[in-house]
């Protein structure tokens, strides 16, 4: 059996039941007695973040977890369509699963997929992906010194904050995991 | 990442500001040794080893790493040498480095004679508030209160956040109690564990919603080894940790000042260490030997300066207020 010893940032472990993803361990020692792991663990497929304080030597239950690049395909209202590109088979994942990653997901993309006993469990996103500017207003001119934003549309729907100078069409690159540009390419 | 410049300006400026207000109230600073013949026994220490040679014998022979000033000032205590103060670097291994640790840091202890735990209060309150009085404005906490924090203890915490009476428990008592709070525990633990157990995921995790400082106080004995036990209630001991933001910032005891009832605790953890298989240490035969000495009532606080300073300018992680942090160091080495 594995025990807190084996903790490190990014396995999965069960917890009453569900498959959890550590985000972070800490060893302390709080003073007197024995030594603990505070984790922090993250419900893969809810997202939800709980705080685990474990004694070190604590049993814990390592998830038969693996990874895979897989290609997004589609999506239908209840689910996300992907392919494995290693096997061509199609796999899918409910769409409350996505959540709020669905604005990037444009046809194509590579996400890598976590599997659960080979089920597909989660996805992630790369953390920076390039998107067409659909729709935004044009720039005021001689507002550029002032390093003023204004909104765009993507493609996928996503809306975020852009430099002046950016016009449709642009593609710009921006971070799925707080929404803000990065830089035109 | 490291701390930048002015982020060590900062730190200078309140490491100054802490070594003037000690000096106002007349402590005496002193610089004990970091190299040790004999370390802490406190099981949950792990600590750093390392070799000297004896000049007399040119034998080599194991000496230690400080992991706190607690034994030198004691010993000082022992001759006659009252009211004095510390800055000072303390060395744990086996913790993560980063985010609330390194393994040296900086530690500020200072004891107080005639006083008991509530004079030490006192000075914190007064010390952060003559901190912040200082190096205001430009302190991110400068309008945080500074006097009267909440004094809560144990009891309290247990009684609000678990719903249980622990004034008069005994073993199954504790055993009981977190079975009925649904926390994983194991047979072979120890009541420490056990209340860690609890306190970590249920009480803890409170603390850190509140908005000032605050002293958790009145430690089961078990929790307490170089601390006096409180007068109206022998299984609890008079010692109390400073809380800021959900941070431990210090811990503090009257101190134990029976050399025959130290003695025994520091025993009873030499016999720990060995059924745990953990390295056996020497006990410091002359720290017992100075407690023999007729010491008035005093008391005795180590509060950590690296995490003052994050509470302070209000900055999270550790490393971000050292010059050179651990993992930087030994990265690249």
């Amino acid at each position: 059996m594995a025990t807190t010893a084996d903790i490190k940032k990014g396995i999965t472990i069960m917890h009453q039941g569900n498959p959890h993803v550590i985000v972070d361990a800490q060893f302390v020692n709080p003073g007197k007695g024995s030594s603990f792991v505070r984790t922090k663990l993250k419900n893969i497929t809810t997202g939800q973040a709980i705080d685990i304080t474990m004694k070190a030597g604590d049993s814990i239950d390592v998830a038969d977890t693996s990874m895979r690049n897989v290609s997004y395909l589609y999506r239908d209202d209840n689910n996300f369509y992907f392919m494995d590109p290693s096997n061509y088979e199609q796999l899918s994942l409910p769409a409350d699963i996505v959540g709020v990653d669905s604005q990037w997901m444009k046809e194509g993309v590579e996400v890598q997929m976590t599997f659960l006993d080979e089920a597909p469990l989660a996805m992630q996103l790369p953390r920076k992906v390039d998107l067409l500017i659909t729709e935004t207003p044009p720039g005021v001119k001689g507002d550029t010194a002032t390093g003023g934003m204004k909104q765009a549309t993507l493609e996928t729907g996503a809306r975020v904050q852009v430099p002046l100078f950016l016009a449709d069409g642009d593609v710009v690159r921006v971070n799925t995991e707080n929404g803000t540009y990065v830089e035109r390419v | 990442m490291a701390a930048d410049r002015i982020t060590l300006e900062r730190r200078a400026e309140i490491i100054r500001a802490i070594r003037g207000w000690f000096c106002n109230q007349g402590f005496l600073e002193l610089e004990t040794p970091l190299l040790l013949p004999a370390p802490d026994q406190e099981p949950s220490l792990n600590i750093l080893t390392s070799e000297l040679t004896d000049p007399r014998t040119n034998l080599r022979r194991e000496a230690y790493l400080a992991t706190s000033p607690e034994y030198n000032h004691k010993k000082l205590l022992g001759k006659g040498i009252y009211n004095t103060f510390e800055i000072t670097k303390s060395f744990r291994d086996g913790e993560s480095w980063g985010d609330l640790h390194n393994p040296e840091f900086t530690i500020l202890e200072w004891y107080r004679t005639p006083a008991d735990y509530t004079k030490l209060m006192h000075d914190c309150e007064a010390l952060i508030s003559y901190v912040i009085n200082v190096c205001h404005p430009e302190l991110d906490s400068g309008s945080s209160p500074t006097r009267g924090w909440p004094r809560l203890t144990i009891i309290e915490l247990f009684k609000q956040y678990c719903d249980a009476d622990i004034t008069a428990y005994n073993d199954a008592d504790w055993r009981a109690l977190i079975d009925r709070l649904g926390l994983p525990g194991a047979p072979a633990d120890s009541l420490s564990d056990i209340f860690y157990r609890i306190f970590l995921n249920r009480i803890e995790p409170e603390l850190a919603k509140m908005e000032t400082p605050i002293f958790v106080l009145d430690y089961p004995t078990f929790q307490a080894s170089l601390a006096r036990r409180k007068k109206d209630n022998p299984n609890f001991a008079e010692r109390f940790e400073l809380y800021a933001g959900g941070l431990e910032l210090g811990n503090a005891f009257s101190e134990l000042l029976d050399a025959k009832e130290q003695r025994s605790r520091l025993e009873d953890q030499h016999a720990y260490r060995e059924q745990h298989g953990l390295p056996v240490l020497p006990i410091d035969e002359s720290f017992l030997k100075a407690l023999e000495a007729d010491i008035p009532e005093t008391a005795g606080i180590a509060l950590g300066v690296d995490r003052l300073i994050m509470w302070l300018l209000n900055i999270e992680r550790i490393e971000d207020v050292l010059a050179l942090p651990a993992a930087e160091l030994f990265d690249k080495t």
